[in-house]
Parts: C-alpha cells; structure tokens; sequence
C-alpha cells in the first residue's frame, strides 16, 4: 500500500495515514501505545492522546536518518562514501577526566555595553557569541588566551568574550580590550563615530583570522576560514561558440542587491536576491573576448556557489554609495523577507549545472528528487541563528540584534536582552542574516591536520632534543680528547 | 483535513490515481514544491510561530494536545495560503492529471 505521510506502529509492521484517525483506530482495536511519522520522527501515544517528546527517540530518530543518508551520498571524485557517524562515548581516561569537573552552563546570554556609538560592533559580537563552530572552538579551548603569546590577538579576545557570556554572571558586560585592540590595529575603525557593521564583519574576521592558528594566505583552515569562506564559481559563457570559462574565488560573505522576482517591492525575499545574484548576466561586445574561438564575442557570466561554508553570512546592501563621500549615500529601507529555514541547492553549481543540462536535453523542468549525485537535500539545508537590524539613517542610525539560543529567540539592543518570538525576528528589517548548515560535512577517514601538526611538532621537538644531545656528548668527548 | 472524494465518479479514480503518484514519485516532488513555495512566502515559519506560541500560552493551564493546535489553526492555515501558490499547484496537478486521462 502506498501512503504518502506514512504513521509506522512501533509494535508491530502496521503503518497508517493519520487523516480520518485510521493509526489511532489501530492503537486502540490492538492495544498497541505508540506510533511514529515517519517524516518527523514525532511519536504519538495514545494514552496521552498527545506527541510526547523522549531524548531516547529524538536521539535514535536522528541516528538512523544520518546513516541512511550516508549510505545514499558518495563522493564524486573518490566515490568512496561518507564515514558513518559514531557519536562520542568517553573512554577510561577521559571519564576520569570527567570526574572532578563542574558542569558549565550550556547556555549563555550577556548585553553588551554601548561604550560610544559601539552599536555595530556589539550586534556582530553578538552574532559570533550565537555562531555554534565559533562558540565551540573558544569555550573547548581551541584558543587559551591565558597561553597564547601573541601581540594583539584578536582571538584572545574571542576567548575572553565567550568565557565572559558562559560565566555565572550575566550582568552585561563591556568588550573594552577587545574594542581598544581593534583601534590600535585598524585606525579606520577608531573614533565615537557610527561605523557600518559589515565593514566590522569582515575587519574583525580578519583579525581573528591572523592571530588564529592554521591561518595561512591561501586554503587557509582556521577558525574563520573553516567556519565562514566558501567557494564562489563565475561561469564565463561564449555565446558564439559555446565554451564556458570557469574561475573560482573565495568568499566569507554574500553581499545581494535587493531584487525581487517582479517589479513590485511586495516580494523582496531572500530567495528572489539570490536568483538575481545567481542569474546570467549578459556581458557588452567588447567586454569579453573568448579563448576557444578567439573573437570578442557576447558572453554571459554567471554566478553559483561552488562550495557552501558551514555559516552563511548574508549582507543587504542597503546604504548606496552614490560617490565616495559617506555622506551622498541613501539607505534602501525596503523590508526583505527571509526564512528561518533556507535550502541553497538551487544556487549551487552542482545543481545549477543539472539543470542547465536538463535544459538543454529539453526534459521537463522537473524537481531534481531524488539524485543521488546531489546528495540527500538535507546536506543543503541551513538554519537562521541572528540577524542584524539597523533603524534610521546612514549616520545617525541604531543596531540591534535577534539571536537564537536553541529554539528560543532573543532581541539584544546593547546592553538590554529580551525574550522575543521567530516572528518578532523575521517582521524586523534585516541588514545581515546567519545561517548554519544543520548537516556539516567532512573529508572521509582522515586525521584532522590539528592533530597531525600536533604530531609533527612532537616530532620535531624530539628530534631537537636529540640533536641537542648528541652536540652534548661530543663536547663531553672533545673535552676528554683534550685532556689526553 | 480534506478526505477523498466518496461519490460520483472521481471518487473511483482517486484512490488509485494517488496510489500512482505516491509509486512513481510524483507525489514527493510536488510536494516538496508547495513546501518551497510556502516557506518562501512566509507561510511556514508564520504558523510554526502561531503554533508554538499557542502552546506556550496554554502551558499555563495545562497545556494542548498537537491535535488540538491543528483542529484550531487548520482554517486559518488553509486560508492564508497565498492565491497564487495554490493555483500554481493545482495548476501542477492538472497537467499531471491530463497526460494520464482520458477526460
């Protein structure tokens, strides 16, 4: 029989619909108490006539989704398939580490102070405190201020905050070192004047970044580059000859003009500005001249994203800069809506190439479920964890924040946090949003380069040691030789 | 929450008409389609909100069973689907209808 909402009975092969109470009809003629939709996991008890939620179940739900997923995604190049996820379980010696250890809170919320116009520092600072890879880098001490040796270091200061909000104070607390730190290395950035929050962003990711360990120039894999660069892919079409010249480039942001699908201002969502930052883009006649066939030619260049980052930053340009004077700027006020869920498969080259090749083998612009060469579309799905809000004018305008802790949404304005709801945060008019992949994804059996940097360290170390040593004992033997 | 039709002559083709979309995926894909659709325009995050704050409000009084939540918001869920989403969809179906029958 084939149901299209499946409700599997946990007691015996039974599956029904849930429309006209067919699987509570079941439970009840059977005797039978539980049963679950397949689709979400959610049991249903008939003694409670209600969904219960149990850990055990979530847990298990999760488990064996992950792994059926697994099964279904193989690599494109190695066509290895994914490593099975095994949850950690601590074994001896990290139980007894365990053992003298006092639980800290897992959540944590603090206000910041306004130490002068500080508003847009304060609204990103918050948004790093709500980022999930960034929060659990600083709070595993991945980056021990208290060691660290370096002049300046702007993740020490990442360390010191995020140890300030997961205290037991919850008093609102003032970055002041952290705000010194960054005027004493980006002068631009000083002074009491309202800066842009996204300049900010990308200052204080750079920052980080440099005083972070694994940072290099290129492929670069620190914190920052782990969490937030992605891989942008620009496709260079020749219209005459049909050859497509392909470039990446790497990317921490995505900054998206405000387009809707249609002239009207009514449908300005999230969704409409990446198709317009995703669209083809005719290029003039002279603008391009093509490889392949070697005449300047019309082209058209198209954007997708080639490789997605685990944190999706988005920025709104809303303030225009009509010359290089700040002050001939207008801001664009029109709200856009974004949601709390977002899937980028359409706007991925993988699946932009698909279906440019089902274009073109004039099959029906059909939905690309299921391909397995895509992947399970879970591996696109992300979920909203802040957005930044600005109210007013260019230089004379305020920022506040929305930030999700766990399924709770708050509202931060400085030094004030109120309890809010999703749809106080997705009414507001958002200048940057943040999305984190509910799947992150790994390279296959391999030892992450921490540890085998760690390794080579050690290695190197004791090869010192050695060294040093055996100059030891040669003097000892000169010296002797000598004394003969 | 909508039945199959039980008189007249659709009521015969339905069951296995759904069957058949339900087999050959069809039925996946244009349900992942409305789904696309409907959080684009807000639709599902407004009532994952109404819900969710309905029931905060009524742990008060003991709380409300999901049932409960899904009988009291369906009409409004029903209605605010967005006109154009709807007959998009319906739209779909049709299509789908007329190359597997002979009207």
């Amino acid at each position: 029989m084939a149901l299209s909402r499946p409700y599997a009975c946990l007691h015996c092969p039974t599956a029904c619909c849930w429309s006209d109470g067919h699987i509570k009809q079941h439970l009840q003629d059977t005797g039978h108490d539980f049963c679950a939709d397949v689709k979400t996991g959610y049991v249903f008890c008939i003694e409670c006539d209600d969904f219960v939620y149990d850990s055990v179940f979530h847990r298990l739900y999760k488990t064996t989704m992950i792994a059926e997923e697994e099964k279904a995604t193989a690599f494109e190049t190695s066509k290895r398939l994914r490593e099975p996820y095994t949850p950690w379980e601590p074994n001896a010696r990290e139980r007894a580490a365990l053992e003298g250890t006092v639980a800290a809170p897992c959540q944590g919320r603090r206000g910041l102070l306004n130490l002068g116009q500080t508003c847009f520092m304060n609204v990103i600072l918050q948004s790093f405190i709500a980022n999930p890879l960034l929060r659990n880098y600083y709070l595993s001490d991945k980056h021990n201020s208290r060691l660290c040796k370096l002049k300046d270091c702007t993740s020490c200061e990442m360390d010191k905050l995020l140890a300030e909000v997961y205290s037991e104070n919850s008093a609102p607390y003032g970055p002041i070192d952290l705000l010194a730190k960054m005027w004493r290395i980006s002068s631009e950035l000083s002074g009491y004047a309202q800066q842009d929050a996204h300049e900010f962003f990308i200052t204080a990711l750079n920052h980080i970044h440099a005083t972070s360990r694994g940072s290099t120039s290129l492929q670069c894999i620190c914190i920052i580059h782990s969490t937030f660069a992605g891989l942008l892919q620009s496709d260079v079409k020749c219209e005459r000859c049909g050859k497509v010249a392909e470039k990446t480039d790497p990317m921490l942001d995505i900054s998206l003009e405000l387009k809707g699908d249609t002239s009207g201002e009514q449908d300005l969502t999230l969704a409409s500005c990446l198709r317009w930052y995703t669209h083809p883009e005719k290029l003039g006649p002279n603008e391009y001249s093509c490889e392949k066939c070697g005449k300047a030619s019309h082209a058209s260049k198209r954007l997708s994203i080639r490789k997605l980052p685990p944190v999706l930053s988005f920025q709104f340009k809303r303030f225009e800069h009509k010359s290089v004077d700040k002050s001939a700027a207008r801001k664009i006020e029109a709200p856009v809506r974004f949601p709390s869920s977002l899937n980028m498969a359409p706007f991925t080259t993988l699946v932009m190439h698909k279906q440019e090749l089902l274009k073109d083998n004039g099959t029906a612009s059909a939905s690309l479920i299921p391909d397995t060469a895509l992947g399970p579309e879970a591996l696109y799905d992300y979920d909203l964890f802040a957005v930044v809000c600005h109210e007013g004018q260019i230089d004379n305008g305020h920022y506040t924040c929305f930030a999700r802790s766990h399924d709770e949404w708050y509202r931060y304005d400085d030094d004030k946090v109120t309890h809010t709801t999703l749809s106080a945060c997705l009414n507001s008019q958002a200048y940057m949003c943040f999305y984190v992949k509910r799947h992150l994804d790994y390279k296959p059996w391999m030892t992450p380069s921490y540890m085998l940097i760690r390794e080579q360290a050690a290695a190197k170390e004791k090869e010192r040691e050695r060294e040093k040593e055996a100059a030891r004992m040669r003097e000892v033997e000169d010296e002797l030789l000598a004394a003969i | 929450m909508p039945s199959a039709p039980t008189d007249g002559w659709s009521s015969a083709l339905y069951a296995p008409l759904r069957r058949r979309m339900v087999e050959n995926g069809d039925w996946d894909r244009i349900s992942a389609r409305l789904a696309r659709e409907l959080n684009e325009s807000g639709w599902i995050d407004r009532f994952r909100d109404l819900s969710k704050e309905m029931a905060r409000r009524a742990e008060a009084t003991g709380g409300v069973s999901v049932e409960t939540l899904m009988t009291e918001l369906w009409p409004q869920a029903e209605g605010e689907v967005p006109v154009g989403i709807r007959l998009e969809i319906i739209g779909v179906i049709r299509k789908l209808l007329e190359r597997q029958i002979e009207f």
